[in-house]
């Protein structure tokens, strides 16, 4: 019995030694080395010069900061709604028993495989001002062109919409197989009771689907938030920094302006922001689940 | 009788609706692709080309070492799908199955690589990678990128759920702790090795920010970064109108393959997208 448990001690180590081994040299050092880079000042020459908190101060006395992080906050928020409400009406829409459905469910989950920077190019196209199609059909109806990427009151909001198109196919597959692992049972009876289709929606389909509602918004949340590519390729972070989000602006600090510390304080801050909220958020599962 | 008809009208009616809107950007992208320059900037907006042509498609393989980008894109995707599964499927074995003191401690620490965000720590992988001599390898873009623990944490959940019978019996045959992973656990978990390939290709082949940075290039440069910097910025650059058709030319061909796959594999891609959610 002895010899067997250390048997199996000891092989849970080799079991784990290639995923460690690149877990420690790729992701672990590298992201534990960002907390003291963020107390220097360094532009990838020379070495790195002690500044206490002097980063930290220069953001937070930035201008600009305020705007980043809330570019960043509505962006992750609005694309995580629309995209999870969304994603569930098209997968109820796509689960109905008509003809053609499989060809709809194709067009719709397609563009997910096809790379956001590419998304990112064929929107850009059709946003553009003076040619792109949106504004031409615009004009043929009577009605002024909008700057969909140039007014800053806009752009961000044109880049959700792209989204829209680009990232909910995700969604609506993982919402289409839960539709379907409901007991069809469940429809029938409340159909005998005299239920009304939508109120079959509200008190079976979404209690039902309840987890996995829960999955996609986390997941959906999370990706929102590190959204880098749309932005990199339709605006540059423009007009005015109105779509520079946190990532965006780590990736200009980094490497366009080498500053490394000031880049790296920004990533303190952003894990900082990330660990409260997944606090607040365990606690309120708990409470829900007490 | 009348209602049902009804409402099956309306919902065709929204189908049509919801796949023309999936569908525009895709004709758009093949209609401006087709077009001569001259025709792509009109003021109104024509689907079927006036006049067709491929010089679009023959600027763009000339110009660029389109070919070369995909085989890198290909090279890249494969070897983080690989790399992936070699250090991730044991690694959910151990966490799944085996004992260890500070096991439970060590993955709360593999967690970590999904809360911590890829950006937030890439100038310094950036560092580490130029250090090791790794940077425009395809190591040094494909290494960073094996380090998700989503994988590790699909397989723990997976294999913790199989029965532990077929296990048992296999270690009274006397198999060992290997033994029981390449004969038992293997085989029962190709759905979730199915998910992870269709997860990991799929990030890895649409990645732009690593390869941006750690490639810089031709000889490694994958299909995102040629296409959104060479391209995109290179074209638009020079013009004063950009020339959309070359860049939507270049668009159309960098998809053709991931969407075709996606259309003879829809039905594992959906299988694969399901076993996660259903955890």
């Amino acid at each position: 019995m002895f010899s067997k448990k250390r048997i199996n001690l000891g092989s849970a180590g080799w079991f784990l030694l290639p995923y460690l081994l690149v877990y420690f040299i790729f992701f672990f050092l590298p992201a534990l080395s960002i907390v003291p880079m963020s107390f220097t000042e360094w532009s990838i020459v020379g070495t790195p010069k002690f500044v206490g908190f002097e980063n930290y101060k220069s953001i937070f006395n930035d201008r600009y900061f305020p705007k980043t992080l809330s570019n960043t906050f509505v962006y992750t928020i609005l694309v995580t709604l629309i995209l999870t409400i969304l994603g569930l009406l098209l997968a109820i829409l796509l689960n109905q028993k008509v003809r053609g459905r499989g060809v709809a469910r194709t067009i719709v989950i397609m563009p997910y495989v096809i790379s956001s920077a590419v998304a990112g190019i064929i929107w850009r196209w059709m946003f553009e001002r003076n040619f792109g199609i949106i504004n031409t059909y615009l004009q043929q109806l009577g009605l002024p062109f909008i700057g969909w990427l140039s007014d800053p009151n806009i752009a961000l909001y044109s880049i959700v919409i792209m989204n829209i198109w680009w990232s909910i196919g995700f969604n609506t597959v993982t919402f289409l197989a839960a539709l379907q692992g409901i007991p069809e049972e469940l429809y029938q009876a409340a159909q005998v009771d005299g239920a009304s289709s939508f109120q079959s929606f509200l008190y079976i389909t979404i209690p039902q689907l309840k987890p996995i509602i829960l999955y996609v918004t986390v997941l959906c949340a999370a990706n929102s938030f590190q959204m880098f590519d749309e932005a990199y390729v339709m605006t540059q972070g423009g007009p005015l920094g109105s779509t520079t989000t946190l990532v965006y602006k780590s990736y200009i600090e980094a490497f366009k302006s080498f500053r490394l510390g000031y880049s790296a304080a920004l990533s303190v801050i952003t894990c900082a922001i990330i660990i409260i909220i997944t606090l607040i958020q365990m606690k309120a599962n708990k409470r829900s689940d007490a | 009788m009348k209602k049902k008809k009804l409402s099956l009208v309306f919902t065709y009616a929204l189908l049509f609706l919801v796949t023309a809107y999936y569908l525009v950007p895709i004709l758009v992208m093949v209609s401006t692709s087709l077009k001569p320059q001259g025709q792509v900037l009109s003021r109104t907006w024509e689907w079927i080309p006036r006049t067709f042509t491929v010089e679009n498609y023959q600027y763009v393989l000339q110009q660029y070492p389109y070919l070369k980008w995909t085989t890198n894109s290909l090279i890249v995707t494969l070897g983080t799908v690989v790399l992936t599964l070699i250090v991730s499927l044991p690694a959910g074995y151990a966490f799944a199955r085996l004992k260890m003191r500070g096991k439970n401690i060590l993955f709360s620490m593999v967690m970590l690589t999904i809360m911590i965000p890829f950006f937030a720590y890439t100038p310094q992988l950036y560092l580490l990678i130029t250090k090791m001599g790794l940077k425009n390898t395809y190591w040094g873009l494909i290494l960073p990128m094996s380090t998700s623990g989503v994988s590790v944490f699909l397989f723990k959940q997976f294999i913790q759920q199989l029965p532990l019978d077929l296990e048992e019996a296999a270690v009274l045959d006397g198999c060992s702790n290997w033994g029981v992973f390449f004969k038992v656990i293997l085989p029962l978990t190709k759905p979730a090795i199915v998910t992870s390939v269709i997860f990991t290709a799929v990030k890895s082949w649409n990645n732009l920010l690593w390869p941006l940075i750690a490639s810089s290039n031709d000889a490694v440069k994958t299909l995102p970064v040629g296409l959104s910097v060479n391209v995109f910025q290179v074209e638009t650059g020079l013009a004063n109108q950009p020339p959309y058709g070359i860049v939507m030319a270049a668009a159309l061909l960098s998809i053709i393959l991931p969407v075709l796959l996606f259309i003879f594999l829809q039905r594992y891609f959906v299988q694969g997208i399901a076993t996660t959610g259903l955890k």
